[in-house]
């Protein structure tokens, strides 16, 4: 609510965007100069982008457009800057929503493979897969980044293993040859309960990244101190320490009845 | 409704981890002292899909907050006046749906409920048990967060897990604890302590106490008839203490 949890314009417009992406519509965020958006503009999916871009200069707002990046050619994804700068925004969001955000990287790699090419067929093959409110862009030459907002370790765990088992059923080619990738995914994650620069974050992914690489067999790796700080199971010793008082308790009115 | 004016009030979520200790008797009958008192009183029935409020109070509610959330009717027209100091906002039973929120739902939620409680000088939020959604965002929306607990393994395991949470992922740092349920004084002073002390060495949080409220048998016996204990037997040691509570609460 608005007197205790500034987030409540972020859970709107997030849902309306989750809404917005089941039509035919692209949801553009207004922002302003503060991490809270401005407002939310839902434009039919037929205006081109050239007609787009001077209506949204005219009314002077930045375009956050998500996604459109998803089905094209690996040209034509995003690269490293724009997933820095969106990752950015996320991670403003996550102090204002309370709603954590995860950062996956995936690789591909092996025989040789044209590793751009495959990329993009990766990306294409991922359309299905994901959310309205992911954002995907190139990662490097041979791979590709999905911001997923909203998703804390265990929800990202779960949509990188249906990432990779898309992946492993996708026919890719190289010319007119069938290639059979291996692929790395890395995860990390930012809660709202710390603060994670976007390259902090990043970088967490790739460690986790590069771990996986190095595993090989199609892993997937998340950080140890990730699942530690994402876990609130309350410990052997803090049981210990919470029974203490009950079990002297009960043993004293043993002493008594007996 | 008496109170009309605009307020700014305190909104309190009772909550415990584990269930059955006593969150929904103790809501009621903290609410009912409030109102005794001249303060004005809305009680929030926040176990969505299970809701309990109104039948402590034995009320058969034609409205609840799901005809807020699924028809987008007006929260107002759910109140249900119990005395003119005491409004209840009950929720629906047996409604898998309305447990788990989706954030659209939360938000208008939220909207709808800032637009009634500004005539309430206390808004109390008896959560569901456990550690869900709704349990996790009323704790977060209040201002006060009360924990229940009774001095079993169970209850104090549950507490301290909710406490946890809440410390941990939503950044809440002040708990008041409610011991419920206790054979003596001194049992409540102990698990107070060594609840304290757990706290304290593992997540560096100081909790406030509230009181411990004593094995009282009208309390069954009010739960039975549908009725507050406070009402049925005001002089009873739990009415004392319900009474007590409730002036800490005030002086909060």
């Amino acid at each position: 609510m608005s007197r205790k949890t500034p987030s409540d314009t972020a859970l709107l417009y997030r849902s309306l965007e989750e809404q917005a992406g089941q039509h035919p519509v692209r949801a553009i965020r207004l922002t302003g100069k503060g991490p809270e958006p401005l407002g939310l503009l839902l434009i039919d999916a037929g205006v081109s982008a050239s007609e787009l871009t001077p209506i949204l200069a005219g009314l002077r707002f930045t375009d956050q457009a998500r996604p459109a990046t998803i089905g094209c050619a690996k040209g034509k994804l995003p690269d490293l800057a724009w997933l820095r700068q969106q990752l950015a925004v996320e991670l403003a969001q996550v102090q204002q929503s309370k709603l954590p955000c995860a950062l996956l990287l995936i690789t591909l790699s092996g025989q040789d493979a044209g590793a751009s090419a495959l990329a993009g067929q990766a990306a294409a093959a991922l359309a299905p897969c994901l959310h309205p409110v992911d954002l995907l862009s190139g990662y490097h030459k041979n791979g590709l980044a999905l911001i997923l907002p909203g998703a804390a370790v265990g929800k990202a765990r779960k949509r990188a293993e249906e990432i990779r088992a898309t992946l492993r059923n996708t026919a890719f080619t190289k010319g007119t040859t069938g290639v059979t990738p291996t692929l790395a995914l890395g995860i990390a994650v930012c809660h709202a309960y710390e603060t994670i620069p976007a390259d902090q974050l990043l970088a967490l992914a790739e460690a986790e990244l590069a771990r996986a690489a190095k595993m090989g067999n199609d892993a997937i790796c998340q950080s140890a101190a990730v699942r530690s700080e994402d876990s609130c199971q309350v410990t052997v010793e803090e049981r210990a320490q919470l029974w203490m008082q009950p079990r002297k308790a009960a043993r004293a009115a043993a002493g008594m009845a007996a | 409704m008496t109170a009309k004016t605009k307020r700014s009030p305190k909104i309190i979520c009772i909550s415990s981890g584990k269930g059955g200790v006593g969150k929904t008797s103790f809501s009621v009958n903290v609410a009912t002292a409030l109102s005794q008192k001249g303060k004005a009183v809305l009680l929030i029935d926040g176990d969505l899909g299970l809701a309990n409020v109104d039948v402590v109070l034995g009320l058969n509610v034609r409205h609840t907050i799901r005809e807020t959330i699924e028809e987008g009717r007006d929260l107002s027209s759910s109140l249900v006046e119990i005395n003119p100091r005491f409004h209840v906002l009950p929720a629906s039973s047996g409604v898998p749906e309305m447990a788990n929120l989706s954030y659209e739902e939360q938000a208008l939620l939220t909207s709808s409920l800032e637009e009634i409680i500004d005539r309430f000088d206390y808004v109390l939020i008896d959560t569901a048990a456990g550690i869900g959604d709704s349990v996790l965002w009323f704790n977060t929306w209040s201002q006060v967060n009360i924990v229940i607990l009774t001095p079993d393994p169970t209850s104090l395991t549950d507490a301290y897990a909710l406490i946890k949470v809440l410390h941990t992922r939503h950044d809440r740092k002040h708990f008041h604890l409610l011991i419920n349920s206790v054979q003596s004084k001194k049992e409540g002073q102990d698990v107070f302590a060594n609840m304290s002390m757990v706290l304290e060495r593992f997540l560096k949080i100081t909790p406030l106490t509230l009181g411990a409220m004593p094995q009282d048998k009208s309390v069954s016996m009010a739960i039975r008839q549908q009725r507050p204990f406070l009402l049925g037997a005001p002089e009873s040691k739990a009415s004392l203490e319900i009474v007590a509570v409730a002036e800490r609460i005030i002086n909060l």
